[in-house]
């Protein structure tokens, strides 16, 4: 491992996000400000410690080549759908849905960790399916999302249950799935859509899901408001006298609408930083999928990746009234212990696919003649490395 | 596996990244908020709703709601100026107390909001509230809320809110059926039990918790700020229903609040409102009451007296007997409705609810005298149930010697008690006419208590009518069955409506509207709405004889109604002495009828309580209404 070889500027871009993150609880906990009372700073100080072990966590998950997780992908998918159903039958209902598990100070949601076994799960099946080209083949990677996406639809999350199949697509496509049998499947999910709108949702669910789609005083309260509080910061942010009642009152403000914070209080300027650093990690992350000969590795940054890509456009897209509430966190910058560290193990595993672009051995890649073997040497007991096929 | 796609997917990314940057391009540097809305102060607040109106049957408004100016205060900025509180006192004419007394709650609440929340958090939230509008008072005059307004640098920190006053033009007149409303702060005690230990939730809690002030606020504010906008006492001046068809039509009449964002400038106390949830407008209650007979009515109760000269507390009753829709029900006990309505008027309330004499508060209709005694109308149960049971002919006589059984004292003839006098040979009807004790005595020998029980049962004593009118009492219908110590003069005394039969005037009603519309059982109704009558199964003859003593009750040359006006407008009907109390020879008087006697249009009940013979009375009582009642009967 050659640490010239990590993607700096992917690692940088989310560091810093994180680091609005903080800024942005650090203003609601301001005591000038009285529009969020619940938030002090002790959540500053909790999100800290989350951020700090996040990365600490992260950076030692660079040590270790990523293949290991190919050799615990089924265990991690089991283990999370295993989670998720338990959730369901005994799980305690948080806010009207049972999608977080209790464990002292902290509680743990299984769906975050279920989008990155997922991932793994996927990759793992597609790089080495022997082909793509048939249903048949085409039917292991649709349940492998569609389980998941059945167990948070329950829960009821919809938000996270929606962002599964996109993710599912995108990956066929990266593995080499025939374009026509993608456009089928986007067809049948297209059609889909109403009848489980129909259904499958309640109607409060449905409210929010259209909700967005009225004219601009049809929105949400929670919506008016963040868009408000966006159109406040005007350019360059405001700045308020001392002892002005700070302004707009949001509910979930440190975590769903977070962004409104930041476009609050920094304006233009800084709600465009946000989306130039998700920019750069998107294109980072990109370049690492299209350098690496592996195609597991390669999988896995596209999943990866797009997992967080939704979620950031979902989240943003709410915040500034273009997009339903779905509860969705904004990656890296959101309150939250859970979504921090996933977002983390996301980015070491991204990373780490980026320090070990060598080419490994899949017989697809072979057979297509992408991977050049010429002048490498593999290291003592690389095979070995490699894991159990 | 192509490498080239991976490029799409990136791209794919980048492309939505592109839009919200438009996005916020145009939220935030090409429509930016205006520096003005960012001065603003904040809060959530109520948008009132109508109640709805309580008519008459012909459109009268018995109650409506009118608006009114509240005051609410921002404590940090009101107590920024010292003087601004001499101002408000000077102009409100309020005493200093007062205002005192309503900061001081303020501050309470304040201090009731902070202690829900962790330490760590109640600066802040000190902080907040201070800058948040209270209510402060409520129904302030148009020139106080004229001058607030247009002198916001004068009163800072002031803000007058709409409000709702609910008005019920005609006091007395009907009390019983509109009812009245209580201020939801008034619901906030915890139930207990005997001992006085908190066995739930109050009222309003448990209101709160259904959403009854809150409706359609969860999905956009969430339930932590319906739980403030409640400690910030904004449902407080909320009218909760507390009796009569304000109570029973609740889920039509009331409103459901709106939701709005009050943003002030604390420099000018220039406000502005936001719509967030727009409130909904209650709907009318149509009534079956005929308001114009029931104040003629009211007037004719006004100089009830009893035998004794004195003046007494009396009601009556009248409705249609087809339907058993409520013409009218008025007492002269009655209370005014609008001394409930902030500002309460006290003096009244005290008096209301101190005066046991005339108990104004209770809805004897529903619930009964004191006493709930009836007497000898009762036997109109007695005769139906000896007829169907086949007991007694209609023509078969007994013989009234004024007194039936020597060893029992208790089984006289009134006329023996009074006069010392006899019946002599007496059929079913000339019992009824002449109101006979020996008769029914006779009737007691000849069929078990337990017939007697059934039919009384189906003409509805012992057991609610189900009118639409709150906490109504079943009254008690005794037998065997409830009386541990039960003797053979107890039977003889039930079967002339004496002994413990107690009975509501609602009670009584039902039954006589079932004896004029020919058998069928009504439920006794003020409210729009389906109450269907159900037939009893009574023989014609029975019904047939049953009339026929009751006409002449009225008509014949030894009836009990003879001597009063009743004849004048074809009444029939029954009347009674409801002995109450023994040994001062205290009794209530009753009449219960109906009119015209062969197809009746109007079934009434008048009870004068404590006012002696009910023939003496009741039923010249009756007589006024009854004439009343026709001459407004379209021909």
């Amino acid at each position: 491992m050659k640490l010239s070889r990590l993607d700096w500027p992917l690692l940088a871009a989310a560091l810093t996000l994180s680091g609005f993150g903080l800024f942005s609880l650090m203003s609601l906990a301001s005591p000038g400000n009285l529009s969020s009372v619940s938030i002090t700073n002790a959540h500053v100080i909790k999100q800290a410690i989350f951020f700090a072990a996040s990365v600490g966590l992260a950076i030692l998950l660079l040590l270790p080549g990523y293949q290991v997780t190919r050799r615990f992908a089924y265990l991690a998918y089991g283990a999370c759908a295993v989670a998720l159903i338990g959730l369901l039958l005994f799980g305690p209902y948080t806010r009207g849905a049972r999608g977080w598990i209790p464990l002292g100070p902290i509680s743990l949601q299984p769906a975050e960790f279920m989008k990155l076994a997922c991932v793994f799960a996927l990759a793992r099946w597609l790089s080495f399916a022997k082909d793509l080209d048939s249903w048949r083949s085409l039917a292991i990677p649709l349940a492998l999302a569609a389980v998941p996406t059945a167990l948070v639809f329950v829960q009821p999350d919809l938000g996270n249950a929606m962002l599964f199949f996109p993710v599912l697509l995108a990956m066929l496509f990266v593995g080499g799935a025939p374009r026509k049998k993608l456009a089928a499947l986007v067809i049948v999910a297209v059609v889909a859509v109403p009848f489980v709108y129909m259904y499958g949702m309640k109607p409060y669910q449905r409210d929010r899901l259209t909700g967005f789609l009225k004219t601009e005083k049809d929105l949400s309260y929670q919506q008016l408001q963040s868009v408000a509080a966006v159109r406040s910061g005007a350019f360059s942010g405001r700045d308020l006298p001392e002892g002005f009642n700070h302004s707009f009152h949001i509910p979930d403000r440190h975590t769903d609408f977070v962004y409104s914070i930041v476009a609050e209080e920094l304006g233009f300027l800084g709600s465009s930083a946000v989306l130039v650093l998700f920019g750069i990690f998107f294109l980072q992350a990109g370049r690492i999928a299209h350098r690496t000969v592996d195609p597991y590795g390669r999988l896995v940054v596209i999943g990866l990746t797009l997992f967080c890509g939704l979620q950031v456009f979902i989240n943003v897209g709410m915040n500034i009234g273009v997009a339903p509430i779905t509860g969705l966190t904004l990656p890296f910058v959101s309150y939250g212990g859970s979504s921090l560290l996933t977002c983390f193990l996301s980015l070491a595993a991204i990373l780490n696919v980026g320090l070990r672009w060598v080419p490994t051995f899949s017989g697809r890649d072979m057979d297509r003649g992408h991977v050049s073997i010429r002048g490498f040497k593999p290291p003592p007991f690389y095979w070995f490395r490699l894991g159990a096929r | 596996m192509e490498r080239s796609r991976v490029l799409v997917v990136a791209s794919l990314l980048l492309l939505p990244l592109g839009g919200l940057e438009a996005r916020i391009l145009w939220l935030q540097v090409l429509r930016p908020g205006g520096a003005a809305g960012d001065l603003m102060n904040r809060s959530l607040d109520l948008a009132p709703a109508l109640r709805g109106r309580i008519l008459d049957r012909q459109g009268k408004v018995l109650a409506f709601d009118d608006w009114s100016f509240d005051l609410h205060v921002v404590v940090d900025e009101f107590e920024k100026r010292p003087a601004a509180r001499e101002d408000l006192l000077a102009l409100t004419g309020r005493p200093a107390a007062e205002l005192d007394a309503a900061l001081e709650e303020i501050y309470k609440r304040v201090e009731k909001l902070m202690g829900l929340r962790p330490e760590r958090e109640r600066p802040k939230i000190y902080a907040r509230e201070r800058k948040t509008p209270y209510p402060l008072f409520k129904g302030i005059s148009k020139e106080s809320a004229y001058a607030i307004e247009t002198r916001g640098e004068k009163f800072p920190g002031l803000v007058v809110r709409e409000g709702l006053r609910r008005i019920y033009p005609y006091r007395e007149i009907g009390a019983h059926v509109v009812g009245y409303l209580g201020r939801a702060s008034g619901a906030k005690e915890p139930q207990r039990d005997r001992a006085g230990n908190p066995t739930g939730p109050s009222r309003f809690d448990k209101l709160l918790a259904e959403g009854y002030f809150s409706e359609g606020f969860d999905e956009m504010v969430g339930e932590e700020e319906v739980k403030l906008l409640a400690g910030r006492g904004l449902f407080d001046g909320i009218m909760l229903p507390l009796d009569g068809v304000e109570r029973t039509y609740d889920d039509k009449l009331r409103g459901h609040p709106g939701l709005l964002i009050l943003e002030r400038d604390p420099a000018t106390g220039k406000k502005t409102w936001a719509p967030i949830v727009a409130p909904r407008q209650g709907e009318d209650v149509t009534l079956s009451i005929d308001i114009e007979l029931q104040k003629d009515i009211a007037s004719i109760l006004g100089d009830a007296r009893g035998e004794d000269g004195l003046t007494k507390v009396a009601l009556a009753m009248v409705a249609d007997p087809a339907t058993g829709a409520i013409l009218a029900m008025q007492s002269n006990a009655s209370y005014d409705p609008n001394a409930f309505i902030p500002p309460t008027r006290t003096a009244d309330l005290e008096r209301y609810r101190t005066d046991a004499a005339t108990a104004a508060l209770r809805n004897r209709f529903v619930q009964g005298s004191k006493h709930g005694v009836l007497g000898s109308i009762f036997k109109i149960a007695t005769s139906a149930a000896a007829l169907e049971e086949g007991r007694v002919k209609p023509r078969d006589t007994f013989v009234c010697n004024g007194r039936y059984r020597p060893d029992l004292p208790g089984t006289n003839c009134w006329i023996w008690n009074k006069h010392g006098g006899m019946h002599g040979d007496v059929n079913l009807a000339d019992a009824l006419e002449q109101s006979c004790n020996c008769y029914f005595y006779s009737l007691g020998d000849r069929m078990p208590l337990g017939e007697l029980s059934t039919w009384a049962g189906k003409l509805g004593f012992g057991a609610k009518t189900g009118i639409d009118l709150p906490f109504e009492f079943p009254g008690g219908l005794p037998s065997p069955a409830t009386h541990a110590r039960w003797r053979n003069g107890d039977s003889y005394s039930l079967f002339i409506g004496q002994h413990e039969l107690t009975v509501t005037p609602v009670q009584v009603l039902k039954m006589i509207c079932a004896v004029a519309n020919g058998g069928n059982a009504v439920t006794p109704h003020v409210g729009p709405g389906e109450f269907p009558a159900t037939s009893l199964g009574l023989r014609p003859a029975t019904l047939a004889t049953i009339r026929e003593g009751l006409k002449a009750v009225v008509h014949g040359d030894r009836g009990t109604a003879r001597q009063t006006e009743l004849h004048a407008v074809d009444a029939a009907g029954k009347t009674g002495s409801a002995t109450f109390n023994v040994r001062d020879h205290k009794s209530h008087a009753w009449f219960a009828g109906y009119a015209p006697a062969d197809q009746a249009k109007f079934a009434i009940v008048v009870l004068v309580e404590d006012g002696g013979s009910g023939g003496h009375t009741a039923a010249p009582v009756a007589a006024r209404i009854a004439a009343r009642a026709m001459s407004s009967e379209p021909k």
